[in-house]
């Protein structure tokens, strides 16, 4: 790519709010002292700027500028819905004023999804028949009683204050990056959130990262003071400061059998459907794993942990995410033919991990790979929409083959999303061999009515071939520390975990202290510990 | 009392008409330099005020155009300082080093404007109803591509292709008013 191409992709980035503080840095450093660079890059931004004054931009315009003339004035008055809120948070923004914003969630489920059931329809029997990601009506997860799901806030200055509907009244003070993924949860990501709850039987929790501050009937505040610390002040009642507990959300290991006892299995079991040919052989690691023959009927299906919308149910995940497995692969590689490993489809906010060769059908890859087989993880991520991290399985830079993956012997896959690195990660055996970076703050939708499925899709047309064993999901990232253990311990045939864990615990959050009104206390955010620094 | 309102409404009617001439040149140049669509008009409006604050200082002599395009890239780098912490910004050094170059483009803002208009209407029904979706409405990238059935990268991918090939044909419409066809 030459110079004036690059400065053109990165622009493209800047324009579309996707540019990483990376890429700003690549595209300060193409511009520095370099006049011709400059008009280059002016005069594409020109083109971007001026699109918004041309006919077909100003369109819309027109024509709603006399039936709704009072839409700027309603903004901060009226109670609002997700869409509005960002509105309302630019102006906050730009105008340095406080603007109260009530936050509505309605009741009414939202049927405009519904309404284009038979574009849906049509698309099923489109030529492209084998890009199963286009589902039928009923199968589409939708997001219940609001416009857009999670949001994630870029407050530069001043303070931006608002109601969750779930009775806490927040002020975020700039410059802050501040998630709200439920109307009972935020996520900071930078910057400090103050919280205090309308009644005794509101809630909110503030996440970030390691660390959960839940309140429990009182004020209080959360502030990341740098990278690694936060400090948790409380000025009323008192807030429960809670470390993630670093195992999956869901394990299974396919140790039990049916009929046994389960006290030799390392891990609480959850309920399974296995197809006629998913067949239970001996395990990888454990006493069991499952065998899938390449047939339709070669499926497992988790039946627990669906919702009713997206961002509901025990596997709705939204600051980060983990799938692992261990698998023995006789893919063939060959162009259309996908072998899934893990797959929860509910419509565009699926969560995919699959080897894949389809010629790039649907153009779901980001970043933009050359067609041909890969391993891809798909994950649909707020503003980002669904896409899939494709990595090509050429033997370049680190990364595996087919060959290398098909030969017979076990291997170790992770996927992992962070949105407090912005970063989403493919690991095999242990090592990081692609990744792509996302904006810092991005929240996963995802989750809802679709039940999960090992080895193959809803449509069974994407059944794996081979075996699949320790099949794990998370809500958090791992570390590549905590992927390379996992690696030696299973390479070594015992759990990830340890050969004494048991790999699974009922609670996802653990209390480490309280902090009691009038005091604060600062936190390593990665430990999860208290630390004793000077208080700024 | 009453000379000194006959002052200001000749100064308001003077500024009227310039600004009204300029107005969208200065909406370019901010847009130019800050590609958030709300923050760009937050601070187009704010530079319009600052301009009639100013308007007094401002020189019946002097052109209106370069001067209201100082004040504008005043305001943006009023802006830009407010982020000054945020990585997702340029130094202010080499912000101001844009900002001086595109004043020196604000000759061209019109003729562009022009040619782009033209340019535009040589696209496709689906690249015109993008235009429409993601600048006249304001439409997320993940709105439209949910909308359309497609992926979101598909979407950043339709505009950066349309955007390529509009800023092509721009610059040939430009080349070819220019004498002796010589390209900018």
């Amino acid at each position: 790519m030459n110079r004036t191409e690059q400065i053109f992709e990165l622009a493209d980035r800047q324009f579309d709010g996707t540019a990483t503080p990376d890429d700003v840095a690549r595209l300060a450093e193409l511009l520095t002292n370099d006049p011709v660079a400059h008009s280059i890059y002016l005069r594409y931004s020109l083109v971007h700027a001026q699109l918004r004054m041309t006919p077909p931009a100003l369109q819309r315009l027109t024509a709603s500028a006399h039936s709704d003339p009072t839409l700027s004035a309603q903004v901060g008055t009226t109670p609002i819905g997700w869409k509005r809120w960002s509105v309302g948070v630019s102006l906050a923004t730009a105008a340095s004023i406080v603007l109260v914003l009530w936050i509505s969630l309605s009741n009414a489920p939202r049927q405009d999804l519904l309404e284009h059931a038979p574009d849906e329809q049509f698309a099923d029997a489109a030529p492209s028949n084998y890009d199963n990601r286009q589902p039928p009506i009923g199968a589409v997860g939708k997001l219940e009683g609001h416009d857009s799901g999670p949001l994630t806030l870029s407050i530069a200055q001043g303070e931006t204050e608002f109601a969750s509907s779930g009775g806490a009244n927040l002020r975020v003070t700039g410059p802050a990056l501040f998630g709200v993924n439920s109307p009972e949860e935020g996520v900071l990501y930078n910057g400090s959130v103050h919280a205090m709850l309308e009644s005794p039987q509101s809630r909110f929790s503030v996440t970030t990262s390691n660390l959960r501050v839940v309140d429990m009937g009182t004020e209080f505040q959360v502030a990341m003071l740098d990278d690694r610390h936060i400090r948790v002040q409380a000025m009323h009642g008192q807030v429960d400061v809670q470390s993630r507990v670093r195992l999956p959300s869901y394990y299974w290991h396919f140790d039990d059998r049916e009929g046994a006892a389960s006290e030799d299995a390392p891990s609480i079991s959850t309920p399974l459907t296995l197809g006629e040919h998913a067949q239970r052989v001996p395990g990888i690691v454990g006493h069991g794993a499952i065998r899938f023959d390449n047939t339709p009927e070669s499926i497992v299906q988790i039946d627990e942990g669906m919702g009713t919308e997206i961002g509901d149910g025990l596997m709705a995940c939204s600051s980060g995410i983990t799938i692992e497995a261990m698998f023995i692969s006789e893919w063939s590689g060959e162009l259309l033919d996908y072998d899934e490993i893990f797959r929860k489809e509910d419509g565009v906010y699926r969560i995919l991990l699959s080897f894949q060769n389809d010629d790039d059908v649907g153009d779901y890859d980001l970043p933009e790979v050359a067609p041909g087989p890969c391993l891809s993880f798909g994950l649909h991520i707020e503003q980002q929409g669904y896409s899939e991290l494709d990595m090509p399985l050429d033997g370049r830079d680190g990364r595996p083959t087919v060959e290398q993956l098909t030969d017979g012997k076990p291997h170790h896959v992770v996927a992992t999303y962070d949105s407090f690195s912005g970063q989403k990660a493919l690991y095999i055996d242990g090592k990081l061999c692609f990744q792509h970076q996302f904006s810092v703050g991005g929240l996963i939708l995802c989750g809802g009515p679709a039940p999960a499925v090992v080895g193959n899709m809803w449509r069974k047309r994407e059944p794996f071939a081979g075996v699949l064993d320790e099949v794990a999901l998370y809500d958090f990232p791992l570390t590549a520390e905590e992927i390379s253990l996992h690696f030696e311990n299973a390479a070594a045939g015992v759990c990830y975990f340890g050969a004494d864990s048991h790999g699974l615990d009922a609670a996802r959050w653990k209390s480490i202290t309280l902090v009691t009104a009038g005091t604060q206390r600062v936190f390593d955010k990665l430990t999860g510990l208290p630390v004793d620094v000077m208080i700024p | 009392m009453n000379e000194d309102r006959i002052h200001r409404s000749s100064d308001y009617e003077d500024f009227l008409r310039l600004f009204t001439r300029d107005q969208l040149r200065v909406l370019a140049y901010i847009r130019a330099l800050i590609h958030d669509h709300s923050v760009a008009g937050d601070v187009f409006q704010e530079t319009s005020l600052e301009l009639w604050r100013s308007f007094a200082t401002f020189r019946r002599d002097e052109e209106f155009t370069p001067w209201a395009l100082g004040i504008a890239r005043h305001q943006v780098l009023k802006y830009w300082r407010t982020r000054d912490r945020d990585r997702h910004i340029f130094s202010e050094v080499l912000l101001a080093e844009i900002s001086a170059t595109a004043i020196g483009l604000a000759s061209e803002l019109e003729p562009r404007q022009e040619a782009l208009d033209e340019c535009v209407t040589l696209l496709s029904d689906r690249q015109r109803e993008l235009i429409q979706l993601f600048y006249g409405e304001n439409q997320s990238a993940a709105t439209i591509a949910d909308a359309w059935n497609r992926s979101v990268h598909a979407v950043y991918k339709s505009l950066k292709v349309m955007r390529r090939s509009l800023l092509e044909c721009v610059e040939s419409k430009l080349a070819t008013q220019q004498p002796n066809n010589v390209r900018r």
